[in-house]
């Protein structure tokens, strides 16, 4: 396995999974410059924990947990702190965009992150029971009650 | 929603176009700076917590055979090759305990706690503060434990969590609290060593560290009283520790978030309640036929389409579905295709169907060998389910009205 500190595999790691990280740290962060933060952590992270991963899809659902972790402990940080979630970026955005990134925003993380998995990135429910360490029962229960609480959500803001 | 549409609210976010341009660079620098240099194994601040024995809890003083040597939580953690948790508990702010408590054929002592962040290997500042705590369990009579005489990664032995008063067991403990609890024989006592999310949020509550057999905590193994206070049942083998917490570092609305996110009920339930609950019965099940010529089930308020047969778990056929899933994992534990993470993880979602099913919340149905389950509400949804391409379930909840 090809040392984790070498410029070739930091470059491949960055590359590859930057922009799925930082998509799923907007899930649980409105602020960009947060979400970048929460990815740049998971990846000092990773060169200092320097985990033995099994095979590629290993090293992913490690970087993914990781990275909904950052994101979470960012928010809640920010929140004791009672600094506006609403970034000027955001109030940009088209106002359908606003209320379906607030709404995501909105969800329990379990179900954010599995809808966001399903959504954007178009893992199966097997898939993302493997990369989220949760039997595939369960991942279809959440996608199912995330789902249904996007719909009421949305639904409100009509 | 579908998919285009969530994907174009995504795309809409705007990052630095240099991120990984940076990011590459600074973790070069940082790469370059750790070969340079020993790690920095500096300590962040930790927190003492004080531990008190419950006063429903009797405490004996116990004789254990001299040829026991027991391990420090220090050691413990150098055991499980955390050098950096270990000296953590070797530190001035960890609190070393050794209270002991006897309970049917073992004496279970907890040996010390610490908090903080980055104080393991295993987590650092990204994981926010964290609970460590070290339990050991040893026979009473001296008996050394063994492989051959105690399965510790086995269902049976002893599970080691956090409860909280006023919070129903299934809704704060381990499993929630993203804990994880190593474990080892070591000269005939079983030593566990658990890590927590930080359970100083719930200190305007009573915390207990519970160490019992069993699984998942459930009304199975703990009673709650009228004021939430936890106890351990009758014939049930364990111990109910105390955390007296400082109370100026509760944060109830974290607490109160953290309950809400498990989307459980987390309002415990007294005896007095769970007897109360009507016994378990088939849920009433009519069948309909649309004008499309599709079948239309409707379990006790929901509605569940399905192009099959399907058997709708009452909580009584789930635990016999249960008890024979439980021995199916536990058999692919012990062969090695399931790892304990897995194992406990799906334990605990058997566990939360059954609650659900229990107090009526879900609606659980065999798709072959799949468990599909689904909300059942007065409100009315259409519980539609169908296999994808792949094979897997996919489940949609649609508006019945």
């Amino acid at each position: 396995m090809v040392p984790f500190a070498s410029d070739e595999t930091i470059s491949r790691i960055v590359t590859e999974y930057s922009p799925m990280l930082l998509r799923l740290a907007c899930t649980r962060l409105d602020d960009a410059a947060d979400a970048e933060d929460a990815v740049q952590e998971t990846f000092l992270k990773l060169l200092t924990a320097r985990p033995a991963f099994r095979d590629p899809e290993h090293e992913k659902a490690w970087l993914i947990r990781t990275t909904l972790h950052r994101a979470s402990d960012i928010r809640r940080a920010a929140e004791k702190r009672n600094v506006p979630l609403e970034a000027a970026a955001q109030a940009a955005a088209p106002e359908g965009t606003r209320e379906l990134l607030s709404a995501v925003r909105a969800l329990p993380e379990k179900y954010s992150a599995v809808i966001h998995l399903y959504y954007y990135e178009g893992y199966s429910i097997k898939e993302i029971a493997k990369l989220l360490g949760a039997p595939a029962p369960t991942v279809g229960t959440r996608l199912a009650r995330g789902r249904e609480r996007l719909r009421q959500m949305l639904k409100e803001e009509d | 929603m579908n998919r285009e549409e969530y994907r174009k609210a995504f795309d809409q976010i705007s990052f630095s176009t240099d991120f990984q341009a940076r990011t590459a660079a600074l973790l070069q620098t940082h790469a370059r700076e750790l070969e340079k240099e020993k790690p920095n194994m500096h300590f962040k601040k930790t927190r003492k917590l004080a531990v008190l024995v419950a006063a429903a809890v009797a405490v004996l003083a116990v004789s254990v055979s001299a040829a026991v040597l027991w391990l420090s939580p220090s050691q413990v953690a150098e055991e499980l090759s955390d050098p950096l948790l270990a000296q953590a508990f070797a530190g001035g702010d960890a609190l070393i305990l050794n209270e002991t408590v006897q309970s049917g054929d073992y004496t279970i002592t907890l040996g010390g706690l610490v908090s903080g962040e980055g104080i393991s290997r295993w987590c650092d500042s990204a994981d926010g503060s964290r609970t460590y705590a070290v339990v050991s369990v040893a026979r009473t009579d001296g008996t050394p434990l063994t492989d051959e005489n105690f399965d510790i990664l086995g269902g049976g032995t002893f599970a080691v969590s956090p409860l909280v008063a006023g919070y129903a067991p299934q809704v704060v403990n381990s499993w929630t609290l993203g804990g994880g609890c190593s474990s080892f024989l070591e000269n005939g006592v079983a030593y566990y060593a658990l890590d927590t999310q930080d359970i100083q949020m719930f200190a305007g509550h009573t915390v207990y560290l519970a160490v019992y057999q069993g699984f998942v905590p459930s009304y199975n193994e703990f009673s709650v009283a009228e004021d939430g206070a936890y106890s351990l049942r009758d014939g049930v083998t364990g111990a109910l520790f105390t955390l007296p917490l400082d109370e100026s570092l509760a944060d109830p609305e974290a607490a109160q978030a953290f309950v809400e996110g498990t989307g459980m009920n987390y309002v415990p339930m007294t005896d007095a309640e769970l007897a109360a609950l009507p016994e378990s019965e088939d849920p009433a099940v009519t069948e309909t036929e649309d004008e499309d010529g599709e079948k239309r089930l409707t379990i006790g308020g929901s509605a569940a389409q399905t192009d099959g047969e399907l058997e709708p778990f009452t909580a009584e056929s789930f635990k016999t579905y249960m008890a024979g899933e439980t021995e199916r994992l536990k058999r692919q534990l012990a062969d090695g295709v399931l790892s304990q993470e897995t194992y406990d993880k799906t334990v605990a979602e058997l566990e939360e169907t059954l609650a659900g099913l229990e107090d009526g919340t879900l609606a659980a149905f065999l798709d072959g060998d799949a468990l599909v389950t689904g909300t059942a509400s007065g409100g009315g949804y259409d519980f539609r389910y169908g296999k994808t391409e792949d094979g897997g379930v996919g489940v949609t909840i649609t508006d019945a009205k």
